[in-house]
């Protein structure tokens, strides 16, 4: 569904991504392992055209969509839901939901959307509707994001660690999220910290691990546990 | 008070009003402006000037003030979507400086080019039928053109709002002010929207120099004032928050109109007075930050 061909990204002269090669297929969770500041977050924004790729290419479904503007990635299906969150502080949850929906245009029912997807996912969400956006709590705000990010209808979900800086329960529930969305058929790339969480949501899933850069393994669960000794030495913690 | 009669006292505040109106109707403008690309549009008073000079172009083609006030800011919006669109985007990214010279440079060369083409002296725009004079009430002498003004920005206010609060558009205005990449990144091609930004914030200011013009007169240096002007009542207000030009914009008018009753060479002075007073009590302007569209 979605193939990194030897790609190459820069932040001014610091040369971030090394040749970095992947492929997302349709229907799983893809999970991007690595310590901090090894270009995790940086593969993500590679995709969705923030910080373009020097060299190399990705397609999505067939396409090239290599250097292409974030709102052109968007409308073929990709969402981003960035590790900073940016629920927009200054909307109400309810307008945060419909700046997601914008981008289908007028074959959307917006009432029915939010009846049939953000309820149904979120019902927390549903007393917050007028309230502002920079008002929620951090899980709050993690929830509305995912929400924001899904109302779009993407085919492809990339979500940069989504657990972070929550507490346990609500770690678990963005867990059973992410579960219930690839079974809704979203294709997922996560990045997360959590490994437990992260190597635990579903049969159909890989992981790749990277390292300064550079994608250093891949493998299902049962491949990387096998090999946890090389897993443990690449993320720094026990399996 | 100090001797001045109450009605006289009513007629200033009246003129505080009607200039103030003019005032807010740039500032909304220029804090739109500034909101959404981050640039201090310093051509600002040059789109007013323009804006007077497109009414009275308009207006003498088709005879109507009020065709040449509706063709004022259709022209100059076009104007300044054309000057985002060419002179402004290429500079974005760059160095932040660049986007703020080129807006500078405008106000010096457009002025100069309207000087080659209309000549110093200032084009009279007749007032619109029906309000010229004034008319007295409870002994109070109201101007007829004046009060219009007042009363023709509130209702523009009241449509800016909202077109902001209530339309997708407008939501994706204070989106993008906000958080400009995320706003992208969910779809919507924000290059587009900081044209359309720019060209309602000059669309305000035109609207101003258009309504303006009928008691000023339009002349190419007319600008050069507004800008500051306009630029402090936005510092007062609070950066890129339009509540804040609007209360900003009343303040300021309300001191212009009353210090050039007792001492008229002071007037400008005053504004920056008030400024600074104001900024010593709340440094970040009234709206400051929290009142951000
Ligand atoms: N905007 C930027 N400008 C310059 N360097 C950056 C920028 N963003 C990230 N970097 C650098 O690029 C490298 C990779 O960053 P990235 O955010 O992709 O890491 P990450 O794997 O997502 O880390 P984390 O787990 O902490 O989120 C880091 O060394 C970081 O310092
Ligand atoms: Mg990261």
């Amino acid at each position: 569904m979605l193939v990194l061909e030897n790609i190459n990204t820069y932040y001014g002269y610091s040369h971030i991504l090394h040749d970095v090669s992947l492929e997302v297929k349709e229907g799983e969770i893809l999970v991007l392992l690595g310590r901090n500041g090894v270009g995790k977050s940086t593969t993500l924004k590679s995709i969705m055209g923030i910080q373009a790729p020097k060299t190399g290419k990705i397609t999505f479904e067939g396409s090239d969509i290599t250097g292409l503007p974030p709102f052109k990635v968007a409308r073929m299906g990709i969402s981003l839901i960035p590790e900073e969150r940016r629920v927009i502080p200054n909307l109400t949850v309810l307008e945060n939901l419909k700046l997601g929906m914008l981008i289908r245009g007028k074959e959307v029912n917006r009432e029915e959307t939010m009846e049939n997807v953000v309820f149904k996912y979120f019902p927390r969400l549903k007393e917050r509707l007028h309230q502002l956006g920079g008002s929620l709590s951090g899980g709050e705000q993690q929830m509305l994001t995912i929400a924001r990010a899904l109302v779009a209808n993407p085919r492809l979900m990339m979500i940069d660690e989504p657990t972070e800086g929550l507490m346990p329960l609500l770690v678990d529930e963005i867990g059973e999220i992410i579960k219930k969305l690839q079974a809704d058929g979203v294709t997922i790339l996560l990045v997360e910290q959590n490994y437990r969480l992260a190597l635990g949501l579903s049969e159909k899933q890989r992981a790749y691990i990277m390292e300064k850069g550079h994608i250093k393994m891949s493998g299902s669960p049962q491949e990387l546990q096998e090999r946890h000794e090389e897993v443990e030495h690449y993320l720094g913690v026990k399996l | 008070m100090f001797g001045i009669p109450v009605e006289v006292l009513i007629m200033q505040v009246i003129f505080g009003l009607a200039l103030g109106a003019i005032y807010v109707l740039l500032a909304s403008g220029l804090s739109i402006i500034f909101g959404l690309l981050d640039v201090i549009n310093f051509a600002h008073g040059t789109f007013y000037m323009l804006g007077a000079y497109a009414a009275f172009m308009a207006t003498s083609l088709s005879g109507s003030f009020w065709v040449g006030v509706a063709a004022s800011v259709v022209i100059v919006m076009l104007i300044g979507a054309m000057t985002e669109y060419f002179l402004l985007k290429p500079l974005y990214g760059e160095w932040p400086f660049y986007p703020l010279l080129l807006t500078f440079g405008f106000a010096v060369a457009v002025p100069d080019l309207m000087k080659a083409l209309f000549g110093l002296i200032g084009k009279v725009v007749e007032y619109p039928e029906g309000l010229v004079g004034a008319f007295i009430w409870g002994g109070v002498l109201v101007p007829k053109y004046r009060l219009f003004i007042i009363i023709f920005t509130a209702v523009v206010m009241i449509a800016l709002f909202l077109f902001l609060k209530r339309s997708d558009l407008g939501m994706i205005i204070r989106a993008a002010t906000r958080d400009s990449l995320m706003v992208n990144v969910l779809g919507v091609n924000t290059s587009r929207i900081w044209t359309t930004g720019f060209a309602l914030g000059v669309g305000l200011a035109a609207l101003g120099g258009a309504l303006h013009a009928p008691m000023v007169s339009a002349i190419p240096d007319m600008g050069v004032e507004m800008t500051v002007e306009s630029f402090v009542v936005v510092v007062i207000g609070g950066l890129g928050s339009v509540g804040g030009a609007i209360l900003g914009g009343l303040i300021i008018g309300q001191v212009v109109s009353f210090v050039s009753l007792f001492a008229g060479e002071y007037s400008q002075v005053a504004i920056f007075f008030a400024m600074a007073v104001i900024l010593m009590v709340r440094p970040r302007g009234l709206f400051g930050e929290a009142g951000r569209l």
